[in-house]
């Protein structure tokens, strides 16, 4: 089952994307096992199936009667359909006592409850003495809702057995054979009840009538006491899928997550258990009693995948997919097949021509990928992210996964779903999808060889699968590869790359705004560059640049460094203040952190494959400070005092209870030194000290 | 012989004791189902033994979309027998004290007066709350039933609790009176070890803590069993219906109910240490499975056990 855990964030800044440091938590197991679609979901959808009249009452003026009751009886009012006003207010006091019917802090007064009961009685008597044709199964319907509340099961089982039965299918019909179950199950007779449910696909009520058979015990209970009972068919694939959910929750130190089990209803089915119902299953397929070989069959090759015998589930699946039973059970079998063919190794061309079927599967659900009920597309990506990726990973081919990650990003390309896109939302550089995760961590090396790959052809099948599905612009892979190799320090290598990007495309990010207005000359430590609440600063086209203003960062680095490196005595040292200027704006903790990132967050952290520009700027301090030169002396040894030296330890400090004191403690490491070097300063230099230091709260508070 | 034996034995004990210094003795029961109906037998249970008090369920509070709200109210399809007060009992779920509840009381004495108005169940003189309450919610729960104290004494009811056994080592709730749990004193799960329902060995330890417990104490002693399954020594489950578990070969279905006698020792333990905490003597639970399964005891033990008892108390 998805778990979607969304860690609380506490963010300081989303200024420029929607990019989260700390974002959510997606996993992919999703159920495999789903055999209680199609022939066993046929009373799904209930409610888009009695809207779905409405709308075609009313000529479509509503979507539902939930919303739309008051309106649904005017339009009835002024059609002059006295037929369909009599019902709707009889379904409207109907409606009305069932939502008074549930737990709440309000409590009927006698006068209410006998009022109650009046229009019930009422209700049922209009009901029965309904003699029209048209709205035949509706009455119907709403007598055996009275009964029901009114407790009198007997005669709703009497009333379905003479009437409802006999009615021509509808959906209404389905909601009165619902009841009838209900009332079974009041009247003693539970397993009547249950196979009822069971075939209406009623699985919340069989989950909780169920809710102690459960486990292999009470699957062979079942089994005995009725080899045919369609409610073995929601024991079965409840039992696989608690199988997988246990292994899920299991974790490196083999201890289950038991509370989380607990938390959604599931139950811990353990290897012996497994192993006990793979015979069992065996036992049930031979001796051929149940009309569904083929989902026991299914059942086993899970089980086998599950426990890593991949080869062997192929093998079984292979089989269930020939055994009798319904479409759904063919297509479950054959999609868990799929799913295991990965670690069996099978080979490309089968892996693409099957997930070229599961797709098209998926796409024929009609349904989006983020629909939870397309079974085909929750397969479809378990199969990526938890097969595919993991697999591409361990053999190194970077290029796969990142295709896989752009595939699954790829809502044209994979899913044919043309999504508008929200002008504040550049979702391609939002942490929120794997696939801007993915390139985050991704070199420039990395990021121009994906571009490259991605445009040539292949011969691998599955490549080429992954390649036709995947996203892709040229632009995009240009400024990104630009930008990592900036953010890696690699200034040369940057040039070339951003030198192609044009100015409409960095316009159209959501960080344009920043673009324009945002000075990485500005030394950080001596003027914070913000801008004012009023002004809208997060968001696409809200700038019109002149200029690249990441090439010209890296031109200009190239320039500086060069500079640097042939300079000597007090020019040197001034470059290298210049350059510590520029590498701490460009750092994570700058006011230009934009120049080597799509966003900003408080977790932000300087990833593996960059350099860290605010440690490259305290080396250059370092070496400026040593200046005979006054102010290049000055401004340095307040840089080093001012930028932190452990981040995290800082912000995380800030972020404290007790922030005074904890922060304090933080800052103790750089009081000790830089901050007792800056104030040994100001002693001896008092009357030439410049203001940006003497007015230094922090630094006055030190010397205090 | 009566098929209330062991009732009347307890009941008549109590009235004994206390007939010397004056004090009137009260018999009650509990009602803990979802559905509030009397039946015969229950009715005639009722007139013959005196019952004086029904504390019956009204509704449980559980915590639903992280609020804290009413569930499973009892249906009420029965009148009042004639001479019996009900006290309408609300039981808690202790998560719901995981939070301060600052409505809590105000929506429970409102619903409470609404349902006993609703089904002629009144006048309340007395309401109960029910939760097993730790360290961790204490302070929430003892906040809610301050507050409950005081608005139920505007309208002159009393407040009364449940006191679970482990309870009395712990600080005494703001309340008028609280009633000993004398039952569920060990762990169902595990078999072979001491009755889950009521054993004096689990017992015993906590009996010292009674004398001082600073509040009015009535005691419920258990006439009810469960019926309960066992794989080896693995716990499967309680079995409300002879199919509710899925057993096979080799599973064992256990009974567990107090003995009589052990019913009698704990009422005599209580006598010994606080003899007023049994002035009020409740029955958990009168509903007619149990009082027909009371009628299952083997009376001729029980009768034995009268005899001896009655013989102590006449030294």
């Amino acid at each position: 089952m998805k778990k979607f855990m969304i860690a609380a964030l506490f963010m300081l800044s989303m200024t420029a994307t929607n990019s989260f440091a700390c974002g959510p938590e997606i996993t992919h197991n999703y159920y495999l096992f789903d055999v209680t679609a199609g022939d066993f979901k046929k009373n799904r959808n209930i409610v888009e199936r009695c809207d779905e009249f409405w709308k075609n009452y009313t000529n479509s003026t509503v979507s539902s009667y939930q919303w739309h009751q008051d309106e649904i009886m005017e339009f009835a009012q002024k059609k002059n359909d006295e037929e369909m006003v009599g019902y709707l207010a009889e379904l409207n006091k109907y409606l009305e006592i069932s939502r008074d019917l549930g737990d709440t802090w309000d409590y009927p007064t006698k006068a209410q409850l006998q009022e109650r009961q009046r229009t019930l009685l009422s209700m049922a008597t209009i009901a029965a003495s309904y003699r029209g044709t048209r709205l035949k199964a509706q009455w119907a319907l709403l007598y055996m809702r009275a009964n029901m509340v009114m407790k009198r099961h007997q005669v709703n089982v009497n009333y379905w057995k003479t009437t409802g039965k006999n009615l021509p299918p509808s959906v209404y019909r389905e909601m009165m054979e619902n009841i009838y179950a209900g009332a079974l199950l009041q009247t003693g007779h539970r397993k009547e009840a249950i196979n009822m449910f069971a075939e209406q696909g009623d699985f919340e009520s069989i989950k909780w009538l169920l809710r102690k058979q459960r486990n292999l015990q009470g699957i062979k209970n079942m089994y005995a006491s009725d080899p045919k009972s369609p409610a073995l068919v929601f024991l079965v694939e409840d039992f696989v899928n608690n199988a997988q959910e246990t292994l899920d929750d299991t974790g490196e130190d083999h201890v289950i997550d038991t509370d989380w089990i607990k938390s959604i209803n599931a139950r811990i089915i353990k290897k012996s258990e497994v192993e006990q119902f793979k015979v069992f299953a065996k036992q049930v397929i031979a001796e051929g009693k149940n009309p569904y070989p083929s989902m026991w069959k299914a059942a086993i090759g899970e089980l086998q995948y599950l426990y890593g015998n991949h080869q062997e589930a192929v093998k079984t699946l292979t089989e269930a997919m020939a055994m009798a039973g319904t479409d759904r059970m063919a297509d479950n079998a054959r999609y868990i097949r799929l799913v295991a063919g990965v670690g069996a190794n099978e080979p490309s061309a089968w892996l693409a021509e099957e997930m070229t079927w599961l797709l098209a599967k998926a796409q024929a659900e009609g349904r989006g990928r983020f629909d939870v009920d397309n079974q085909y597309a929750e397969v479809f990506d378990r199969l990526v992210y938890m097969e595919l990726i993991p697999k591409f990973k361990a053999a190194n081919n970077m290029n796969m996964v990142t295709g896989c990650y752009a595939m699954m990003n790829s809502s044209k390309e994979l899913w044919h779903i043309t999504e508008e896109e929200d002008e504040n939302w550049n979702a391609m550089y939002s942490d929120w999808s794997g696939f801007s995760a993915q390139l985050n961590e991704m070199t420039g090396n990395q990021l121009v060889a994906y571009a490259q790959w991605m445009k040539s052809s292949s011969n691998d099948p599955l490549e080429t699968f992954v390649k036709e599905h995947s996203w892709f612009d040229q632009i995009y892979f240009d400024d990104m590869a630009g930008t990592h190799y900036l953010a890696e320090g690699a200034f040369e290598k940057a040039v070339p790359l951003l030198k192609k990007v044009p100015l409409s495309f960095m316009e159209g990010q959501n960080i344009c705004y920043y673009f324009a207005n945002r000075d990485y000359t500005i030394a950080r430590w001596i003027t914070k560059q913000s801008f004012p609440e009023s002004v809208r600063t997060d968001g696409p086209h809200l700038a019109k640049l002149k200029q690249n203003p990441k090439l010209k960062f890296c031109e200009e680095m190239i320039s500086l460094k060069k500079k640097h490196e042939k300079a000597k005595g007090v020019k040197k040292e001034q470059l290298a203040l210049q350059l510590a200027r520029y590498y701490y704006q460009a750092s994570l903790w700058g006011d230009c952190w934009y120049l080597a990132h799509y966003g900003k967050s408080l977790y932000d952290e300087v990833r593996s494959h960059e350099m860290d520009f605010a440690a490259e700027a305290r080396k250059l301090l370092k070496e400026s400070v040593q200046s005979e030169d006054f102010k290049v002396r000055q401004e340095s040894l307040y840089a080093l005092a001012f930028i932190p030296k452990d981040y995290e330890k800082e912000m995380s400090a800030y972020w404290g209870i007790d922030v005074n004191e904890a922060w304090a403690s933080a800052l103790e490491g750089r009081y000790q030194t830089d901050m007792a070097a800056l104030a040994s300063f100001v002693k001896q230099n008092a009357s030439k000290t410049d203001s940006y230091v003497t007015k230094c709260d922090i630094l006055k508070f030190y010397m205090k | 012989m009566s098929a209330f034996f062991l009732v009347a034995v307890i009941f008549a004990i109590g009235n004994s004791c206390r007939q010397d210094d004056g004090h009137e003795a009260c018999r009650s029961a509990y009602y803990w189902s979802t559905v509030f109906e009397l039946d015969s037998q229950q009715r005639a249970f009722i007139q013959k033994q005196g019952i004086c008090k029904i504390y019956l369920r009204y509704f449980d509070v559980v915590m639903r979309d992280g609020e804290a709200m009413p569930n499973a109210t009892v249906q009420v399809s029965a009148t009042v027998p004639k001479g019996v007060e009900i006290v309408p009992v609300v039981f808690i779920v202790n998560d719901c004290m995981r939070m301060a509840q600052p409505q809590l009381d105000s929506l429970l004495l409102t619903r409470i007066l609404k349902m006993t108005e609703t089904h002629d169940l009144g006048p309340v003189k007395e309401i109960q709350i029910d939760c097993d309450w730790t360290k961790q919610t204490q302070t929430a729960y003892f906040n809610m039933l301050e507050r409950l104290h005081r608005r139920a004494a505007e309208k002159g009811i009393a407040l009364s609790v449940t006191i679970r056994l482990h309870q009395l080592s712990m600080p005494v709730p703001p309340v008028d009176k609280g009633v000993l749990m004398m039952y569920n004193t060990g762990d169902i799960t595990k078999r072979g070890g001491t009755n889950a329902i009521l054993d004096m060995k689990d017992v015993e330890p906590f009996l010292p803590a009674l004398d001082d417990y600073d509040l009015p104490l009535a005691t419920a002693y258990p006439v009810f069993a469960w019926k309960v399954a066992f794989r080896g020594q693995h716990f499967l489950g309680f079995m409300h219906a002879d199919d509710e578990l899925p057993l096979t070969t080799g599973d064992t279905v256990l009974t567990v109910a107090p003995s009589p006698e052990t019913v009698l020792k704990a009422r005599d333990a209580v006598e010994k240490v606080r003899p007023r905490a049994n002035d009020e003597m409740i029955l958990y639970e009168i509903s007619s499975q149990n009082l027909k399964r009371i009628n299952t005891y083997h009376y001729e033990k029980v009768y034995d056990c009268r005899a001896v008892h009655a013989q102590h108390d006449s030294h």
